[in-house]
């Protein structure tokens, strides 16, 4: 083999709101780093973090950064130098609804939590019809579908409905209250097919999964409404808050330039690997998913919007480390 | 009388070990072949056999808890093993030429993790086609692998072949197991997939199984089927959980090709019930294996890539339905679709064989009495019934991932089960079938070599729209071992060899390449139609006393055996 050869398999476990993207990133890797391939099985955040903590993947991928304690006590196939995580996507997530004859819906905050726990149960209900006066809403039922969980939708949205001053009191950030209804343990894709059959459906969907095939609710931020489409996010992402340290690379939305509810895709690595082989692999693997043409393949086939140029910077710099010694 | 006897008595000479060995050689020729034509990791599901047969021979054995996840089992490999899945670049798309994948190298043999939907498959196969890489490396090893599995495969198509030319009457059935030989068949038998020795061990399984029936008063002459018969049990039974379906098929159609009474009397002999003590343990190992599988963690939570997905909430009988609807559908897979479901042989072959194919289904229907083909029904109902049954089982969970290559076992074994029907039938040998044979030979040469270097064309430039074969010569992206050209003459040479084999066989003494008669047959076909010589040189079950020698059949004058129908 040619001394610097960068060819080989690295395997991932994670959240199924980055299998997208991951998947998207590989092939970019795959195109451009000849021989390099990423096997990805989206089993869950949390079984992600154990599968690397395990030594069982090289890398992970969940919904949430790593705490400092968290980061210093991976092993696996990492030194004692630990873990990092980087932003390095964000999946919109919305409320996708199945209303015939209703192309269009806004809903705030408290109207959502409302419907959500069954406290509003038809569609014409008065404060459904306050935020929409322009619309003729029909008189159906409300029917919530939503993934038990723990999901990767759960975590944006319990934050926007605490943030907005709801009574909202998940026990986990990525599992709803037991108030909400209709909690299923199906998956997202199964999800959106039984919503597809349900007249007066409303569920929480991630954006690639809702597309097209659903009304997707305007959600107000900071009094604004704000549309589910890539331009409002990517404002939202561009102002977000980032920040920076030697283990991690955050990434949040701001929903008061944009639509602000989006799972931001946390890939884990180590900051040094205990194969120099493995690491030089990783690292090519790491640049590439920060590579612009990676990041335009998330965006094209998974919908997943790029972090902020200033993340994709911290996050370039950390990737670059990875095995050298600091 | 006294002819059959000597016939009998010639019998005790080691007769079954060259057809044995000249059938392996030429078997593992043509497997071999194949292995080198196809780009590694080329054959359907080949980086998860060969990353579980790599980890099998490092003792990895038990899918242990917190390896098994949604894509498969984590297992500890060489990095070179664990990267096949790199491999992939020209997958799915045949317009890609197999140049886009890396070079696998020999030092890259750091520990890595690979992974593999085979996680909880017995372990047997890859005890064996995984050994190559303890003393191996890089795509040498892999290589070593697909031979080490091709001659797996060459021995038991061997054994089936070699045990059917001990029939009473083998000529209608090793002609039919020959042309049931499809460029499909040959084509698995070069990667590494336990499928091919799943086809290979039920053909044997089967064929072995008829021929101690059909001499059921004369098992010590047909010993080596019936140890043909116990290891392939033993093979079926630790190969994967759908073999052991395809070993009962194989079983209950010899079973109903053949009067029950006969069936009686073998289970009642001394060696056929030591043949079965001998397989009874391995293939309890077999059940054993399936027992801590089934209750180990799970090997893979996710329909295989690019084939389906589940439906949970799919009603049963639905699937059934359309699996039912798509049964002839399979029948170009049959044939050959090669690489990963993307390489459809030329029209021609599918042609041939498709013409080949529905003769052999449609004859039952034209020779009476149609009691007589008991068994051809019971495969041709199981060839209906049994992958419905199977997909509809795993469609809820892993959606529709049947394969063409999976009911191929089956798809054999019926078509043996025809040549089996046909057995009381005179074989033809005048002057038109003569003709026709040989065209219907030279045809089949063709075909398999078209096949070859058409699926040789597909990796080496690409299938475009426009007939781009020159470029085979002017530009070629990707070479295989050895080079194409010489790979497809000597493919060329092995099949017109095996053709020319198969056709001494059937018709002795009369030449393939020829048009004029040889004398002796030219005096065999003034005098009528030809009986079959071979059977007049293979010993038959000796006749009770006072009974016919065998059903239909009687000596004549000159010590010709006829059948009357």
């Amino acid at each position: 083999m040619p001394p610097g050869t960068i060819e080989g398999a690295l395997t991932g476990i994670g959240s199924n709101a980055g299998q997208g993207a991951v998947s998207a990133w590989g092939l970019s890797w795959g195109s451009s780093v000849k021989g390099t391939y990423v096997s990805y099985s989206p089993d869950g955040s949390a079984a992600g973090l154990k599968a690397f903590q395990d030594g069982q993947s090289q890398f992970a991928v969940g919904s949430a950064p790593l705490t400092d304690s968290e980061a210093t006590a991976v092993r696996g196939m990492c030194t004692t130098k630990g873990a990092m995580s980087l932003a390095a996507g964000v999946l919109p997530v919305g409320v996708a609804i199945k209303l015939k004859g209703v192309n269009d819906m806004i809903l705030d905050a408290k109207t959502l939590a409302a419907i959500l726990q069954g406290g509003i149960t038809r569609w014409n209900d008065p404060r459904i019809a306050a935020l929409n006066p322009e619309d003729v809403l029909p008189d159906v039922a409300i029917t919530v579908l939503v993934q038990q969980g723990p999901a990767d939708t759960a975590r944006p949205v319990n934050s926007y409905l605490k943030d907005a001053g709801t009574d909202w009191n998940p026990a986990a950030q990525d599992r709803w209250p037991g108030s909400v209804k209709g909690q299923t343990p199906s998956p997202p894709l199964d999800l959106a097919n039984k919503l597809d059959d349900t007249n007066g459906g409303i569920s929480i969907l991630d954006g690639s999964i809702i597309g097209n095939r659903f009304v997707a609710a305007q959600l107000v931020f900071d009094g604004k409404p704000q549309r589910l489409q890539a331009s409002s996010v990517v404002d939202a992402v561009s102002t977000g808050n980032v920040t920076a340290s030697s283990n991690a690379v955050t990434q949040a939305l701001d929903g008061r330039s944009g639509y602000g509810l989006g799972t931001v895709i946390y890939i884990y690595m180590c900051r040094e690997y205990t194969n120099d082989r493995m690491g030089r692999l990783a690292r090519s693997f790491g640049q590439s998913v920060l590579s612009e043409e990676a990041q335009k393949n998330a965006n094209a086939f998974a919908f997943v919007m790029s972090p902020s140029k200033k993340a994709v910077n911290e996050g370039r710099a950390l990737v670059n480390a990875i095995g050298d010694g600091q | 009388m006294s002819l059959l006897l000597r016939s009998v008595r010639g019998r005790s000479l080691p007769r079954p070990l060259p057809t044995f060995a000249l059938l392996t050689a030429i078997f593992f020729l043509l497997f071999g072949l194949w292995a080198l034509a196809t780009p590694l990791m080329g054959v359907p599901d080949e980086p998860a056999h060969t990353i579980k047969a790599a980890a099998v021979v490092r003792g990895q054995v038990l899918v242990e808890d917190g390896t098994s996840f949604g894509h498969g089992v984590h297992v500890r490999v060489p990095n070179y093993i664990a990267s096949l899945h790199a491999q992939s670049c020209y997958k799915f798309n045949r317009a890609q030429a197999a140049d886009c994948a890396a070079p696998i190298y020999v030092d890259d043999t750091f520990t890595n993790i690979g992974v593999t939907s085979a996680g909880s498959y017995n372990p047997m196969y890859y005890w064996i086609v995984g050994l190559p890489t303890l003393f191996m490396s890089g795509a040498p090893a892999i290589y070593g692998m697909r031979l080490v599995s091709a001659l797996l495969c060459a021995l038991f198509f061997a054994a089936g072949f070699t045990a059917l030319t001990e029939l009473r009457r083998p000529k209608y059935a090793v002609l039919v197991a020959a042309l049931a030989m499809t460029p499909m068949v040959l084509f698995l038998g070069g990667g590494i997939n336990p499928n091919s020795l799943e086809i290979a061990a039920t053909m044997a399984a089967f064929s072995g199984f008829v021929v101690v029936l059909d001499n059921r008063r004369g098992t010590k002459r047909v010993l080596p089927a019936l140890a043909t018969v116990a290891a392939a049990t033993v093979v079926l039974a630790n190969a994967r959980q759908i073999s052991l379906v395809w070993l009962l098929c194989a079983l209950i159609i010899g079973v109903c090709s053949f009067k029950l009474r006969r069936v009686v009397t073998v289970f009642s002999d001394r060696r056929v019930l030591t043949a079965v003590a001998l397989a009874v343990p391995g293939a309890l190992l077999g059940l054993l294996w399936m027992y801590i599988a089934a209750n180990g963690p799970a090997n893979v939570g996710v329909a295989p890539e690019g084939i389906a997905s589940p439906h949970p909430d799919a009603p049963l009988y639905r699937g059934f339905i359309i699996m039912l609807d798509q049964t002839y559908d399979f029948f170009p897979q049959y044939i050959g679709t090669m690489g990963w479901l993307d390489t459809p042989v030329p029209e021609l072959v599918a042609l041939v064989w498709g013409g080949l194919m529905i003769a052999g289904l449609v004859v039952p229907f034209c020779v009476r009495p149609l009691r007589n083909w008991t068994g051809y029904w019971v495969a041709l109902a199981m060839l209906y019934l049994v992958p419905a049954l199977l997909q509809t089982a795993l469609w809820r969970g892993m959606g529709f991932i049947w394969q063409g290559r999976y009911t191929l076992p089956l798809v054999v074994v019926l078509f043996i089960s025809v040549g089996l029907g046909l057995r009381k039938l005179r074989f033809p040998g005048g002057a038109l079938a003569l003709r026709i044979s040989r065209v219907v030979f030279w045809l089949i040469v063709a075909c398999h070599t078209l096949a070859f270097v058409y699926v040789l064309r597909r990796y080496v430039v690409g299938i475009s729209e426009i007939a781009n074969w020159q470029t085979l010569f002017s530009s070629p992206h990707w070479q295989p071992p050895m080079g194409w050209l010489p790979l497809t003459v000597l493919y060329l040479i092995v099949t017109a060899a095996g053709a020319l084999l198969l056709f001494r066989y059937l018709h002795p003494g009369v030449p393939l390449t020829k048009g004029t008669l040889s004398r002796s047959n030219r005096i065999q076909s003034s005098a009528g139609p030809v009986a079959d010589k071979a059977e007049e040189t293979i010993g038959r079950e000796p006749a009770p006393s006072g009974a016919p020698s065998a059903p239909g059949a009687q000596l004549s004058a000159g010590g010709t055996l006829r059948h009357e129908n």
